[in-house]
């Protein structure tokens, strides 16, 4: 399975990446940092699965970039702008947070909003949260559902 | 009737009797309040109210002598909506004398203060108080009217000592309280709806037995909306107050409930109250509620038909007459707000000035803000404002709602003034004899009844024929009405608009365009764009809207722009996405409304550009004749901006948005040359922000250096003796002498021993201890060392501050206390928290003090055992690793004989202490992106894991929301640091060398003349080092100059040669530059010109001239280095003999010398 992390978050990253590969065989990983770096990769390549972080820098942060503007809401424009450029490709969220914007949206409105704007791709949502381990039993029935797909 | 009424009413019961039944007189009196029926309970008040033991009990205090009385009567039980009223009525009914008196002194005050005669309007509330005692109303108009005539502090006084008289109800202080900071100048309408709103929140969270009372103060305060309030529950309360109150308040009800859309039903329910106190109070309002219910004939008065003949005038059109007949009227009545609207069209169509001033009278300011308002001028918000807060302030007055329904209905677009309430409210308190009364039926046959009632008042009124024809939109009818012909057009497009005949009616409105009179070409605008948006002709649409705009940016207000908006992306977008006026309207309600559809702005920005074929929006200057040139310009420099290019796929960086956005600046400049400043401006922030970050990465970069040259300057002396004599020593030594290796330091911590070879002769002794001094300088040397610059760039506070500081703004680590050496306490969730309960928010405390200590270990690690340097008997942690080994002996000597000269030797041991820094450096950079990250992750995650341990009692969603952030945070500052452990050669953190600013003072003008070149022929510039803050001031300086040299060598087509020169020399800096100019300039004109600068810049008031010159020049250098720099200078300038220009600037740089 060909699969696109579209993440900020190193730590999150390398665990998102680690539980894959235990669960998934032959799950080959792509890794993109930001919110253009991302959208470039899943417009140029095919995938059979995003999972998308909700909150991300505009770019990549290196040594001579601060990343742009922070986007509250990445992931979804992520998500629109592969409806705009009719991309069908699974996504799951995973967030670490539970309010979005300036505290304006909850996780569970933005899932609600997220499956009537998008409910051809969007598999669900997870809330990351490393210090429990929900996150992987949450993450691993998406999986499934989508292998099931 | 019931039986039991019939009963009661046979046997004529005597309730008074019944009394002693009850626990008490106020029991009794709701008792029956709630059970008798109408006819009963009109003789009951009369009963009650005759007899002066009760009369308290059923009416309160209905004017309460002292302000202590107000809002102290007790309150009966409250019973349904509809016989709340009528009981209300009934008591007010009681006061109807008292009421039309009343009315008559409030009219008269209106009066008094619309003409701004505020002494005769405060001594007519006095007259008032006197003969009805205090009262709600009263406070709030006293209050406006003391903020109107003696300012802020007066009103404050007056506030203060109702709230600070402890008799006083506490009901009261509240709503005078909120009364006064209504009234302040400084507080918006949006401010005070904020501030209500907050107390709504506060009275709700507080305690759900407050809701009735709530409601009371929304009821009382909220101006924003109109709430269906519970009418028994805002009586009941207001039966606590004076007969004035509770008779305002029973209009206002009885107008909220006229207001809704439902009206038939409401208003029936309330008709035989309204029908009791019609009948014996003279007031205009309830005449208009009246009207609603059918069979009542109308009152007229006094004003009637001057009223209902000043709008006939504007109907016909004999506009000069309208004006003189209102103007007549309203120096009678001011608060005939009926004739507001035709008395300012009128001027506006006859180009004519009110004789109302707007300086001088408050009806002056209103007709003045009117006329703003209905022409959209610039000032048509402002003024919209300032008539709104009007509204707020007098909010009691009739005159003021029957504004505030004009003023929305002239100002926003028909979505939100269909079936608007304040505008039904407004046309309610107009005159019953105006025919705009009509718009508030909703069944016609009510209408058409009302229409006949003024017939036959008013026969041949060619207004009302032509609201009749409206209303049944019937063009034959229209035709006749005597209009002229351009409001006739209006009507006829608008009736063929109702018929849905768009075709027929755009002719009409494009008619209407070409009008030359303002208000015509609106309304042919507004009419031909709501054609376009119901026969979806959006592209029409959208180019319609968009020239409007560009004609008046205050139009915007009165088009459906989120309709609109919402059906393009629906169905057009696509359609549209060639058509550069969908970006520009995307970005005129982002501007002006909300920024919710930014991202779809963004679509419609790139889709332009795809539709044709380009990527990027600089690509279109090879288009610019093909496109609409105000259009280009608008999507250029409000569009292709930072947060709208960053949006798109096209850019890799933020540097790539940044150069294109130099590029869109450069492209403007050609297209728009009437602002080439702005963007010229622009171009030079973007120049000046690049470089500086540029400067600022290089300095983060510099942060691992050593003194190379400094070292082999202070060491040469000696080192050049022992080495002549090491070769000495060599050439004539034992050549094959076994070495002795001896133990020099052991680390039993990591089981290393290190060795090292002792040379068992001089020669090798003598080498040994050149290498080690060497070694030694190039570490630990105070002036040139390496340990010196990682102090201070990295070790002194800076390593530190860089990783707290990003905890600290997430508000999840604090300070340690220099003596007590305990965490401070985490104020923010400390007071977040503190609703909740003690102990749980102590766990909490622990578990940041803890976090806190964990964190500075972990700097403390980096800090202090990483980098450190290692030698063979220090630092055993350190990962500078700079111990010299056997093989790094041998491998040195193995170079050496006795032909190698001095200054090879000594190269060959900094090469191999910088192989040294450079593995120390990798290991270190490891050590940071790897073990480090780990060890604050899973301090992180440690912190998670308590605080979620609290989930159940504490609300710690965005105490999550903070760590994650501080956690990806973190990882790439982990990042920078890592980063700045890599060679380069700029020296310290933010001070800058001389260079800087002139390099970045040239890319400028590159950048902003990218067709001009100047061709720096030399530039002597020294090493000398510039505290960092003053960067900006001396890149400023460096601009100015060379903006100079292009814009006034007069050499437009050669580059000017150029000569700079900037040195330190003791404790000044001098700047000297020199440029050629025209070799046809007459230079000696031109030394007198300057001249004049020259003594200018002698003036005290030479920093006047920086804006006079458009922020360039001398005088601004002068200020740069007077104020900014705080510097004591010298600055000359000429004309030189040779063709040349010269500026010399000294500054006295003690200060900012680094």
């Amino acid at each position: 399975m060909n699969i696109l992390i579209i993440e900020d978050d190193q730590n999150k990253i390398k665990q998102i990446v680690e539980f894959i590969n235990e669960n998934l065989e032959e799950a080959k990983i792509t890794k993109r940092f930001s919110y253009q770096s991302g959208l470039k990769e899943l417009t140029s390549n095919y995938f059979d699965l995003i999972i998308l972080d909700m909150s991300m820098p505009t770019f990549d942060i290196t040594a001579s970039d601060n990343g742009g503007r922070p986007k509250h809401f990445a992931g979804r424009e992520i998500l629109r702008q592969m409806k705009r450029r009719k991309i069908n490709i699974p996504v799951i969220i995973v967030t670490q947070f539970e309010r979005f914007g300036e505290n304006t949206i909850s996780l569970s409105e933005l899932k609600e909003e997220l499956q009537k704007m998008f409910h051809d791709v969007y598999m669900g949502t997870v809330y990351y949260n490393p210090a429990l381990n929900s996150w992987r039993e949450e993450l691993s029935i998406l999986l499934n559902n989508i292998k099931v797909r | 009737m019931s039986t039991r009424a019939k009963k009661r009413k046979r046997k004529g019961i005597n309730y008074i009797s019944q009394f002693h039944k009850f626990k008490n007189l106020n029991d009794a009196i709701s008792y029956y309040k709630i059970n008798l029926s109408n006819n009963e309970l009109i003789k009951f008040v009369k009963d009650l109210s005759n007899n002066p033991f009760y009369r308290k009990s059923l009416v309160g205090n209905p004017f309460p002598e002292d302000i202590s009385h107000l809002g102290k009567a007790k309150m009966l039980y409250a019973t349904s909506n509809i016989r709340e009223i009528f009981w209300n009525a009934l008591i007010v009914y009681q006061y109807k004398n008292e009421i039309n008196k009343f009315l008559i002194l409030k009219d008269k005050f209106n009066s008094y203060l619309l003409e701004s005669k505020f002494d005769l309007a405060r001594d007519t509330l006095g007259e008032i108080q006197i003969n009805f005692g205090y009262s709600n109303w009263l406070i709030e108009n006293k209050i406006a009217l003391l903020e109107e005539m003696e300012g802020y502090e007066k009103q404050k006084e007056f506030v203060n000592d109702i709230s600070k008289n402890k008799n006083v109800d506490p009901l009261v202080v509240f709503l005078t309280s909120y009364f006064s900071i209504r009234a302040e100048k400084n507080v918006s309408p949006n401010k005070y709806n904020f501030r209500i709103e907050e107390i709504k929140r506060e009275f709700n969270e507080a305690n759900s037995d407050l809701k009735d009372l709530s409601e009371y103060m929304q009821f009382k305060l909220n101006l924003n909306t109109i709430e269906d309030y519970r009418c028994n529950i805002i009586l009941s309360y207001e039966s606590k107050m004076s007969i004035i109150d509770r008779y305002l308040t029973f209009v206002k009800i009885c107008s909220f409930i006229s207001s809704n859309v439902d009206e038939k039903k409401d208003i029936d329910l309330i008709k035989d109250s309204i029908k009791l106190l019609a009948n014996v109070i003279r007031d205009p309002i309830l005449s208009s509620l009246s009207l609603k219910l059918g069979g009542y004939e109308i009152i007229l008065n006094n004003n009637s038909k001057d009223i209902i003949t000043v709008i006939e005038k504007y109907t016909i059109g004999d506009y000069a007459g309208c004006i003189y007949l209102s103007e007549q009227l309203l120096k009678q009545s001011p608060c005939l707000v009926d004739i507001y609207d035709v008395y300012v069209k009128s001027l506006i169509r006859e180009n004519a000035k009110s004789v109302f001033n707007k300086t001088e009278t408050l009806l002056g300011k209103i007709l003045n803000s009117l006329e703003d308002i209905i022409t959209y001028s610039n000032r048509s918000n402002e003024a919209y404002i300032e008539l709104l807060k009007l509204s707020y302030v007098f909010s009691s007055q009739y005159w003021s709602l029957q504004l505030r329904g004009l003023i929305v209905s002239l100002y926003f677009d028909p979505i939100i003034t269909n079936n608007n309430k304040f505008i039904t409210i407004g046309r309610l308190h107009a005159s019953p004899v105006n025919p705009i009364q009509s718009y508030r039926f909703n069944s016609k046959n009510n209408a058409k009844e009302y229409f006949e009632i003024l017939k036959s008042h008013f026969s041949c009124n060619q207004t009302i024929l032509l609201y009749e024809a409206i209303l049944e939109q019937n063009l034959e009818m229209l035709m006749s009405v005597n209009l002229p012909q351009d409001r006739l057009s209006k009507y006829q497009a608008k009736i063929l608009c109702v018929e849905k005949q768009y075709n027929k009616a755009i002719p009409i409105f494009k008619s209407l365009m070409t009008s030359k009179i303002y208000i015509n070409e609106l309304d042919g605008v507004l009419g031909l764009a709501e054609c376009y948006i119901n026969t979806y002709q959006y592209s029409e649409c959208i180019d319609l809207i968009v020239d409007a705009y560009f004609k008046n940016s205050n139009i915007y207000i009165k088009f459906p722009l989120s309709q609109i908006l919402s059906e393009i992306e629906t169905s057009f977008f696509e359609e549209l996405s060639d058509n550069i006026s969908l970006p520009i309207i995307y970005d005129i309600y982002s501007s002006n409304y909300s920024s919710d559809k930014d991202s779809i702005k963004s679509d419609a920005y790139e889709e332009f550009l795809y539709s044709l074929s380009l990527r990027k929006p600089s690509s279109l200057k090879n288009y610019v004749s093909y496109i609409d040139r105000s259009k280009l310009v608008y999507y250029l420099k409000n569009i292709c901006v930072f947060h709208v290019m960053d949006n798109s796929i096209e850019f890799d960086n933020t540097d790539e948005v940044e150069k294109e956005r130099i590029l869109v600046c450069q492209l403007l400049r050609e297209i728009d040359p009437s602002n080439d400043e702005v963007y010229a401006e622009e171009i030079k922030n973007i120049t000046q922000k690049q470089m500086i970050q540029k400067g600022m990465r290089d300095i983060e970069k510099s942060k691992i250096y050593v003194d190379v040259e400094g070292i082999k300057k202070s060491l040469e002396k000696n080192l050049k003796e022992s080495y002549a004599r090491f070769i000495t020593l060599k050439s004539t030594s034992i050549k094959d002498e076994v070495p002795e290796y001896i133990l020099v330091d052991s680390s039993e911590e990591e089981g290393i021993q290190i060795q090292i070879k002792m040379p068992s002769n001089e020669a090798r002794n003598l080498l040994t201890t050149m290498i080690l001094e060497l070694r030694d300088s190039f570490v630990s040397s105070n002036e040139y060392g390496l340990d010196g610059y990682l102090s201070v760039g990295i070790r002194h506070g800076t390593l530190s501050g860089q990783l707290r500081g990003q905890l600290e703004a997430e508000h999840l680590i604090t300070q340690k206390d220099n003596v007590t050496g305990k965490y401070h306490l985490n104020k923010y969730w400390r007071e977040k928290y503190s609703t909740n309960k003690d102990s749980e928010v102590d766990t909490l405390m622990e578990y940041f003090n803890d976090f806190s200590s964990d964190i500075d270990e972990l700097i403390d690690i980096l800090k202090n055992s990483w980098i450190q340097i290692k030698t063979e008997n220090k630092n055993s942690k350190g990962l500078f690793n700079f111990q010299i080994t056997i093989e790094d002996m041998e491998e040195l000597e193995n170079f050496l004989d006795k032909d190698t000269p001095y200054e090879v030797f000594i190269d060959l041991i900094f090469d191999m202490l910088w192989r040294k820094t450079d593995t120390s450096l990798r290991i270190i950079r490891d050590r940071i992106s790897n073990t480090l990250k780990d060890k604050f992750n899973t301090v992180f995650e440690l912190l998670q894991l308590k605080v979620n341990l609290l989930k159940e009692s504490i609300d710690v969603t965005e105490l999550n929301s903070n760590i994650a952030n501080a956690k990806t945070t973190i990882q790439y500052e982990l990042d920078k640091i890592s980063n700045w452990f890599t060679r380069s050669k700029v020296e310290e953190s933010s001070n800058y060398q001389l260079d800087l600013p002139i390099e970045i003072g040239l890319e400028m003008v590159k950048n902003i003349y990218p067709n001009k070149t100047i061709n720096v022929i030399k530039k002597d510039i020294d090493n000398a080092i510039l505290n960092g803050r003053t960067l900006k001031s001396f890149v400023d300086i460096s601009f100015i100059i060379f903006d100079n040299i292009i814009n006034r060598s007069r050499m437009d087509t050669i580059a000017p040669k150029v000569w700079i020169e900037f040195k330190k020399e003791g404790s000044k800096l001098r700047l000297t530059c020199i440029n050629e100019v025209d070799p046809n300039f007459n230079t000696n004109e031109g030394n007198k010109h300057l001249k004049k600068y020259r003594d200018m810049l002698e003036l005290d008031n030479a920093f006047e001239l920086v804006s006079k010159e458009g922020g360039t020049g001398f005088p601004k250098i002068k200020k740069i280095i007077l104020i900014d720099l705080n510097c004591p200078h010298n600055i000359d300038f000429k004309y030189m003999d040779d063709k040349n220009f010269i500026i010399n600037i000294e500054i006295n740089a003690e200060e900012i010398i680094a």
